[in-house]
């Protein structure tokens, strides 16, 4: 503790402290301007005292010195800083509000299974349109009434020097704090599905269902895309039957492999919350990816 | 020659933190020129310092981030000082304790996007009265060249690019 601040409350030390080293740095910052009356003298006793416990000139104005006496500050504001650091961005992670490179990643085994011998380098472009996306759209705990809850969509554009093979991955996934849990990853081709670039990222899915999707029914609704879901029990998907025509015309049920995918995540009330449920034709999304070069 | 334009090269933070806590009203060091560097000798630009160059300021910090440069000067500096401003600004009153310490944690944590370069482009025309655009005094300036600041520069006065090298 400085000693020109041991007759100060813990705030206005913290305050003269911070101004001071804002001066350091550059004293034209509106927010270095003192404050209290006898502010300057305050600050030249702060850094006469470090002046002193840094062993330095004080007519010494050379860049090294400076440097050595903002860090000092810098070290000294440290002791008015509270609060642990981990558990305030645990905290800002639940409204969706960290950098993204802060998120500790999984990614669910359904979607490594998606693209099989492709996966090591699929997974280098997941961790990539996370960490470095072109955009991004975080839902927090208490967002309005129909809205997903702690839920996180990533888009990124990968160019290709084919352009027909250039797409933008949306991934998807639910969090808790800095847990991050990856359960959709999808290839969106711009020959599939048609995008203006100005739709936020739920509207890039569900276009991108609209395409790829097949109905489904959730507790006694009928869509290809879910929104959101509180529900004490887990969301039940039932696809019914799809079906086609044969060569003569007629009505028969077709053999389609899919996959139904649900962003889950737990309130802190310990609800249950079921969000971006869909369900996938894989074999068209297959077909997709085949067509664009990407699993070849 | 100055054109019509000024120019400001921040870390992507200094901008997230402005728009998030201090309603948009940035205080911003700008320069009339993107590259002194490339000024004839002799010109007012030229004798602008690197460390005020928008150019320079951004392919360090854009170089600094891709290579996850722990050692970073630049970014050791910004860390400092918007702990002091989070710590400023919670002394004035004009945030929480709380956003304090979401401001803090953030620029402590080990995120790397945080620091990469923004360029905030900004009309001259657009920044009414002109006087709102400060010249710096010598003293506080890197070298001889002209540095200019603005306190109030709100996000309808200027555009925001990220450009990869």
């Amino acid at each position: 503790m400085i000693s020109a601040l041991a007759d100060f409350d813990p705030a206005t030390a913290a305050g003269l402290l911070a101004r001071a080293a804002l001066a350091v740095e550059d004293d034209g910052n509106p927010q270095a301007q003192a404050v209290l009356p006898d502010e300057m003298d305050i600050r030249r006793a702060i850094l006469d005292e470090l002046f002193q416990k840094l062993d330095l000139d004080p007519r010494d104005t050379s860049s090294a010195v400076v440097e050595r006496v903002s860090d000092a500050l810098d070290a000294e504001l440290d002791s008015f800083v509270g609060g642990d650091t981990q558990q305030v961005l645990e905290q800002m992670a639940q409204r969706g509000a960290v950098p993204s490179d802060l998120f500790r990643l999984t990614i669910s085994p359904d979607v490594q299974q998606l693209y099989q011998k492709k996966w090591h380098v699929q997974e280098k472009l997941i961790l990539e349109t996370i960490q470095d996306p072109d955009r991004e759209q975080h839902f927090g705990e208490s967002e309005e009434a129909g809205q997903p809850a702690l839920v996180s969509l990533f888009a990124k554009f990968f160019p290709s020097p084919f352009p027909f093979r250039s797409f933008t991955l949306l991934v998807a996934g639910g969090r808790a704090g800095l847990n991050l849990d990856i359960s959709q990853c999808w290839h969106v081709y711009a020959d599939d599905v048609r995008l203006t670039g100005r739709e936020d990222l739920i509207e890039v899915l569900r276009r991108f269902c609209d395409v790829f999707g097949l109905e489904f029914e959730a507790n006694g609704r009928r869509t290809k895309f879910l929104l959101t879901q509180q529900a004490s029990n887990s969301l039940n998907i039932h696809v019914p039957p799809v079906t086609g025509f044969d060569a003569r015309g007629r009505k028969v049920e077709k053999e389609v492999k899919y996959t139904a995918v649900v962003v889950r995540v737990t309130a802190a009330t310990g609800e249950a919350i079921s969000s971006l449920a869909i369900v996938v034709n894989l074999d068209r999304y297959r077909a997709s990816l085949e067509k664009h070069g990407w699993l070849n | 020659m100055a054109g019509p334009v000024l120019y400001s090269a921040n870390p992507w933070i200094a901008h997230d933190i402005t728009m998030r806590y201090r309603d948009g009203v940035h205080f911003a060091w700008v320069c009339e020129y993107f590259d002194a560097g490339t000024a004839p000798a002799g010109s007012a630009a030229a004798a602008i310092a690197p460390s005020s160059n928008p150019k320079h300021i951004y392919e360090t910090l854009w170089s600094d981030v891709d290579k996850e440069d722990a050692h970073s000067a630049l970014i050791k500096g910004y860390r400092k000082t918007f702990k002091a401003l989070a710590m400023a600004w919670k002394a004035a009153g004009s945030i929480t304790d709380d956003q304090a310490k979401e401001i803090i944690a953030t620029v402590k944590s080990n995120s790397w996007k945080i620091w990469r370069p923004v360029l905030y482009v900004i009309p001259k025309s657009g920044i009414v009265p002109a006087t709102r655009i400060h010249s710096v005094a010598h003293g506080a300036r890197a070298a001889y060249g002209p540095e200019l600041q603005i306190q109030d520069l709100v996000p309808a006065e200027f555009d925001v690019i990220e450009f990869r090298k």
